[in-house]
């Protein structure tokens, strides 16, 4: 019986190592963070900004080295993008971070199978 | 004799047949139609008064006699205007522009025929048989349907009037044909997330591969010359362009928030993460509270498997099962240790030779999640069209409850089983069908289970 937890995969610590991976090219990576419920849609903004801010400071980066991207209120999430690994967990360390995910996903459609065309 | 064809057999048998008979070109006997013939308003005007010398080899059957008469006498009575009464019968009707004649012969009959200069060929009568209107059916009833809608018992909605009509379904994809014959004039509105998740003004209605035309054909395709494929036929589709490839997450994201802008009820989305992820959460509960249903696949990895967000205990998770009533290898199932809807999927629809549109104008048969879960969005528009006031929380029971366990079936990879869109209409409105309310004219023909 599974937990209702991140699976090995999706969990923090196994997304970061993916995106230092893919980050230490030197090429901007984008990451869709996502918030705690405890984060008011309307608050969603000016507490990505802060995010960003804290996780720049944090980890000893310019302020522009991390950049907000597109915020969805409704799914209390936002994306980054930075070319630094080290921010990417500086915003997985904030508290109001519940899991963050590479933008990019190769497996998100679940193939059909037995295709037949024109039956 | 040469100018005889397969007619002596039947003649043999039963004492005379139905023959057509060619007539030369330049006879006499495809002069023009007689007014009354004219008036009858055929375009091939059949000449009901031939010349005598061909009446002469045909005759009236016994059985033929009545309906004949009584054919001849009301026709008469149009004609004339006057009240119909005993006329007498022709034994041959003449197609002038078509250069035949046809009529009852006996032996004898079809001898004489064949011995004039002016005929060039006696043969039978093709055998036509009138198709028939269908009596209360409120809809057109396609010539077939797929098995699908016939095991969710979709069409027996249909028979009653609910076929989607005024209901908008969301559906995040691959995007859709808009251009497909089957989905003509069944876009709503549609939208196209680029790479980046921006979106892209003033986007035709286009598909980036082909999943998203098969499964929007799932949900609302209108019946073609394939068939009948979509669940709820009249409804219409607000469809995002969000996969695949480039910023994917927050193309969906998008979608999702445009389908929450649009006030759509029902959202059908066969896609997800492999595995569990939490991120969505606020999202789906922004859906519910919006009063979105969210219908997700489950996902085709087999036992012990899911995606997330089809994996969430506050949507309706959707695995596959085929026509057999067996759920296959393939359709993804899961316990969670939740105290809610711990058991993934929630329900199972038809996910195994699935025929859809494609784009280009083509159709194509596929297995999987995907395909069942527009089938129980499709099935949502049924129901909303039924009672439009229902919340998503009613939408869900009704079609839980409907549900029903095969005994080909286990729980643990089916969960409540197939849902039945009769009961389902029942438990939402708290009645039994209505009676059919329209009568139209349908084909009669046997319905038979396309694939």
């Amino acid at each position: 019986m599974a937990d209702p937890v991140e699976s090995p995969q999706w969990q923090a610590d196994a997304v970061l190592k993916r995106l230092q991976e893919r980050a230490s090219d030197g090429q901007p990576v984008s990451v869709q963070v996502f918030m705690s419920e405890s984060v008011k849609p309307g608050d969603i903004s000016s507490k990505a900004e802060e995010i960003v801010r804290d996780a720049a400071k944090n980890s000893g980066l310019p302020s522009d080295a991390i950049r907000v991207g597109k915020i969805f209120p409704l799914a209390r999430s936002f994306s980054v993008v930075a070319d630094n690994p080290d921010a990417f967990k500086a915003i997985v360390d904030s508290k109001d971070v519940k899991s963050i995910l590479e933008s990019e996903q190769p497996d998100i459609l679940p193939k059909p199978l037995n295709r037949t065309p024109n039956p | 004799m040469d100018k005889i064809s397969g007619v002596m057999d039947t003649i043999e048998a039963a004492g005379y047949a139905q023959v057509l008979v060619k007539i030369s070109k330049g006879s006499p006997l495809l002069a023009a139609a007689p007014p009354a013939a004219a008036a009858a308003g055929a375009g091939l005007a059949a000449a009901v008064a031939p010349a005598n010398s061909l009446e002469s080899h045909f005759l009236l059957p016994k059985q033929a006699q009545p309906e004949v008469l009584a054919t001849a006498a009301a026709a008469a009575s149009v004609t004339t205007g006057r009240r119909a009464r005993s006329v007498a019968p022709p034994k041959v009707r003449v197609f002038p522009r078509l250069g035949f004649a046809l009529g009852y012969a006996d032996e004898a009959g079809v001898q004489g025929l064949a011995a004039r200069a002016d005929v060039e060929k006696v043969m039978p009568a093709p055998e036509l048989s009138l198709i028939r209107p269908v009596v209360r059916t409120a809809a057109a009833t396609p010539r077939t349907t797929t098995w699908g809608i016939q095991r969710l018992k979709a069409d027996q909605l249909w028979a009653v009037g609910f076929t989607g009509k005024g209901v908008i379904v969301g559906h995040l994809d691959t995007g859709v044909d808009g251009a497909h014959p089957a989905l003509a004039n069944a876009i709503d509105s549609f939208i196209e997330f680029d790479l980046q998740g921006n979106r892209v003004p003033g986007a035709a209605a286009r598909d980036s591969g082909e999943h998203g035309t098969h499964t929007a054909g799932t949900i609302l395709g209108r019946a073609t010359g394939r068939g009948a494929f979509g669940m709820a036929p009249d409804a219409k589709l607000a469809s995002a362009l969000v996969i695949e490839g480039g910023e994917v997450v927050a193309r969906i994201l998008g979608g999702m928030e445009w389908i929450v802008e649009k006030e759509i009820r029902i959202l059908s989305m066969s896609l997800g993460l492999r595995g569990f992820t939490p991120a969505f959460q606020s999202i789906v509960d922004a859906l519910r509270a919006n009063n979105v249903l969210p219908i997700f696949a489950a996902g085709n990895e087999g036992v012990n498997t899911s995606r997330s967000p089809g994996n969430y205990a506050n949507v309706l998770s959707i695995g596959a099962t085929a026509s057999d009533d067996t759920v296959p290898d393939f359709s993804s199932s899961e316990q969670f240790n939740r105290p809610d809807n711990p058991l993934i999927p929630d329900l199972v629809a038809p996910g195994v030779g699935v025929l859809s549109c494609i784009p280009g104008g083509l159709y194509a048969q596929m297995d999987g999640t995907s395909m069942a879960t527009p089938h129980v969005a499709g099935l949502a528009a049924l129901l909303l069209q039924a009672k439009p006031d229902a919340s998503t929380d009613d939408l869900e029971n009704a079609i839980q409850n409907s549900c029903v366990l095969p005994p080909t079936m286990i729980s643990a990879r089916a969960n409540r089983g197939v849902p039945d869109a009769v009961v389902a209409f029942q438990r939402l409105t708290g009645g039994p069908l209505p009676q059919a309310v329209v009568a139209s004219a349908a084909p009669r023909r046997r319905r038979r289970a396309a694939a």
